[in-house]
């Protein structure tokens, strides 16, 4: 298995909003009480429940809107901020943070700042003196290097920025939004370093918003969205569902194991909850993005599997009346396994001695299912099944909704539409892009 | 162990050459500059004392010097303080090293200038026909290291809290003003009355003020006052330490 050089485990990141107290001490001290509430209750939040890993080698890319919390996950990498929940691990030598104007001292002169940026990057003085030479070629920088950064332009910047962190062999090299600045020519002397780092077993992560640069650098792709992990993945179907920017539900889209779970969670628990951190499945590490609704599922008694979870797997009919009936039971407070039923098959196609028969007539008991004649128990589930049963046993018949569509692909015609969109409502489900 | 030191080490080499660099980059005689101001200041407090006052010391021109230097090395350290951590936000928010390699550089920046100042104190010591004294071999680097440490720990706290609290700097430049005329500096710790003696004690620069004057006009180091500095270093540094690891993982957030 390849060693994972960077994990994000349930990270999550706020910062109180500072600025009630950088408006000096004399005005916080007076007015003391409010300050310190407005300390304590407002804060912002940057990043929500993200978990992802980088391999060693890897070419990893970051996108997402600006302010979904891009920058925030860099600078966790880089170790200049701490996570205010969950763990980041990272194993390796990480270079400066590579953006504009990186870290610059505008008055000392492009040679004195290579050298504090190699040394306090962990390389000894003797080192970066040896490579001090091929660093100041490789900028073009020429005469300019001795002349105090301030007088840069801000493609200069970005230059001596390159080639300082491409030449001071980094283990993790950290890259935001460096290429966009620069001419043609030296973009691409860029990207062709960046390829000789991929084939040297440098690890990059790349933070931009040139979706060709993106496609072209990166091996896998995570789309932060709002402050969430929105999808994780192949370059090409991130960035195309990235683009096309009205979300799409999917509505004849199969439901995996793992989607039915963490939609069940959301539903019962919210984002909030607390949960067995040690894996119940060998199949489900903590570094997946939905371990902890895994484990809630196990900590509640929704599912009864052992040793494996088969996440990606699909969800049937008969296997979701499952899940749906004890999840029921759960948020009703009762025991999830004792329950009473019709003993009198509805369908035809369920019988008494079947496995799941006691949770299908309870489906159909509580009305959550209306299917008459076949059940269809072997089905696999679809999403828009998937939402109007867990939108009748969470919220019923009647409830309230937001009228105007969520999704480009479920409209108000749609059997489904009112369970969609209150899901959409709840914060259930997010969608995908098209 | 050997490659953490080497670390450190080169830091603070890198460090100091570059705030070396930035201060006087710009103006060529930034020595000149650093000897200058307390020099300026010894030359009105003896107008106005010795000249105008008359003031009943011998040598005043120098025990104002002697006094004067030392002080200057802690005034400038102090009033640095609170800009350290925010004139490097770009390295601070890019790298993680130990941020407070940052005020240990500066203050070691203002010992070298204070140091390099102590020809001048030799050339007075001259003019008034004052012998060397050898006690300084040993004296002059155990005041160095007292008050290197109280400098640091003091710097700790004001740079860290000056992050959250940005207007820090301007109590810290009227207080340095109060200190510096409740320390003996311009005059004699012997000319301060009785009932007021005890709170000269609770200043931690005096002690330490009148030692260096001590040692650099009699060649004299007291035991008590020395043992007195140390305790307010360590208490200085101890403090610093314990409000920098508070908060110095939220610097890249608030910068």
């Amino acid at each position: 298995m390849r060693e994972q050089v960077i994990i994000f485990d349930d990270v999550s990141k706020s910062y109180p909003l500072y600025h009630h107290i950088t408006g000096g001490l004399k005005r916080f001290l007076f007015n003391l009480p409010q300050a310190m509430n407005s300390l304590k209750n407002s804060r912002f939040e940057a990043l929500r429940d993200i978990s992802f890993h980088v391999y060693k080698g890897e070419s990893f890319g970051i996108i997402g809107r600006n302010g979904a919390g891009k920058s925030t996950a860099l600078g966790l990498i880089a170790g200049v901020l701490k996570p205010s929940k969950g763990t980041v691990t990272v194993r390796g030598r990480v270079s400066p943070l590579l953006e504009l104007g990186m870290g610059f001292q505008p008055e000392l002169s492009g040679r004195e700042n290579i050298v504090l940026n190699g040394v306090l990057s962990g390389l000894s003085r003797k080192t970066v003196s040896s490579k001090l030479g091929q660093i100041i070629e490789f900028s073009e920088l020429g005469d300019f290097i001795d002349q105090p950064v301030r007088t840069y332009s801000s493609g200069m910047v970005a230059k001596l920025g390159f080639s300082v962190v491409a030449n001071l062999d980094p283990e993790i090299l950290l890259i935001d939004e460096v290429l966009a600045v620069g001419d043609i020519e030296f973009q691409k002397k860029c990207v062709n370093k960046m390829a000789e780092f991929r084939g040297k077993g440098v690890t990059i992560v790349f933070v931009s918003h040139g979706m060709v640069q993106v496609e072209k650098i990166c091996d896998r792709i995570l789309w932060l969205d709002n402050h969430e992990a929105n999808m994780t993945g192949d370059p090409k179907e991130v960035i195309a569902a990235y683009s096309s920017g009205k979300m799409g539900y999917y509505p004849s889209g199969r439901v995996t194991r793992e989607q039915l779970s963490v939609f069940i969670i959301r539903a019962l628990c919210g984002e909030n909850f607390t949960f067995t951190t040690t894996p119940y499945f060998s199949d489900v590490p903590s570094t997946e993005t939905f371990f902890r609704h895994v484990q809630k599922m196990k900590d509640l008694g929704i599912t009864g599997a052992s040793g494996m979870y088969y996440p990606n797997d699909n969800v049937t009919r008969e296997q979701m009346a499952a899940f749906l009936v004890r999840a029921s039971q759960i948020k009703a407070k009762q025991d999830p396994e004792n329950f009473s039923y019709t003993t009198t098959p509805y369908f035809s196609d369920v019988l008494s001695t079947d496995q799941f028969f006691r949770y299908i007539q309870k489906l159909r008991d509580d009305s959550i299912t209306t299917v008459t004649g076949n059940y269809n128990p072997n089905e696999v589930v679809t999403r828009a099944q998937m939402a109007t049963f867990i939108g009748r046993v969470f919220y019923g018949e009647s409830f309230t909704y937001t009228k105007k569509p969520w999704f480009s692909d479920v409209a108000p015609m749609d059997d489904c539409f009112k369970y969609v969109q209150k899901l959409r409502d709840e914060g259930i489900v997010a969608g995908y892009g098209n | 162990m050997g490659i953490e030191i080497q670390r450190f080490v080169d830091l603070v080499v890198v460090l100091t050459q570059k705030e070396l660099k930035v201060r006087y980059k710009s103006s060529l005689f930034g020595y000149l500059w650093s000897v200058a101001h307390p020099l300026a200041f010894a030359f009105v407090f003896f107008i106005a004392f010795k000249v105008v006052m008359k003031i009943q010391m011998e040598d005043y021109a120098l025990f104002l010097i002697a006094g004067l230097f030392p002080w200057q090395w802690f005034a400038n350290s102090l009033n640095g303080a609170p800009g350290i951590f925010l004139s490097n936000a770009p390295i601070i928010k890019k790298v993680n090293f130990p941020r407070n390699i940052i005020p240990f550089t500066a203050v070691l920046q203002d010992m070298i200038h204070f140091i390099l100042s102590i020809p001048v104190i030799i050339v007075f010591m001259f003019i008034y026909h004052r012998p060397l004294s050898f006690a300084w071999l040993y004296g002059i680097p155990l005041l160095l290291l007292i008050q290197f440490s109280l400098i640091y720990g003091i710097s700790l706290v004001v740079s860290s809290i000056n992050l959250f609290f940005r207007d820090l700097e301007r109590l810290i430049s009227i207080a340095t003003t109060l200190l510096f005329y409740f320390t003996p500096i311009i005059y004699a710790e012997n000319m301060v009355p009785d009932k007021y003696k005890m709170l000269l004690k609770l200043n931690p620069l005096s002690p330490l003020m009148t030692s260096w004057r001590n040692l650099f006009l009699h060649g004299t180091l007291d035991i008590s006052s020395l043992a007195v500095s140390a305790l307010y270093s360590c208490a200085a540094l101890l403090i610093g330490h314990a409000v920098y690891k508070k908060l110095s993982w939220k610097f890249a957030e608030i910068l």
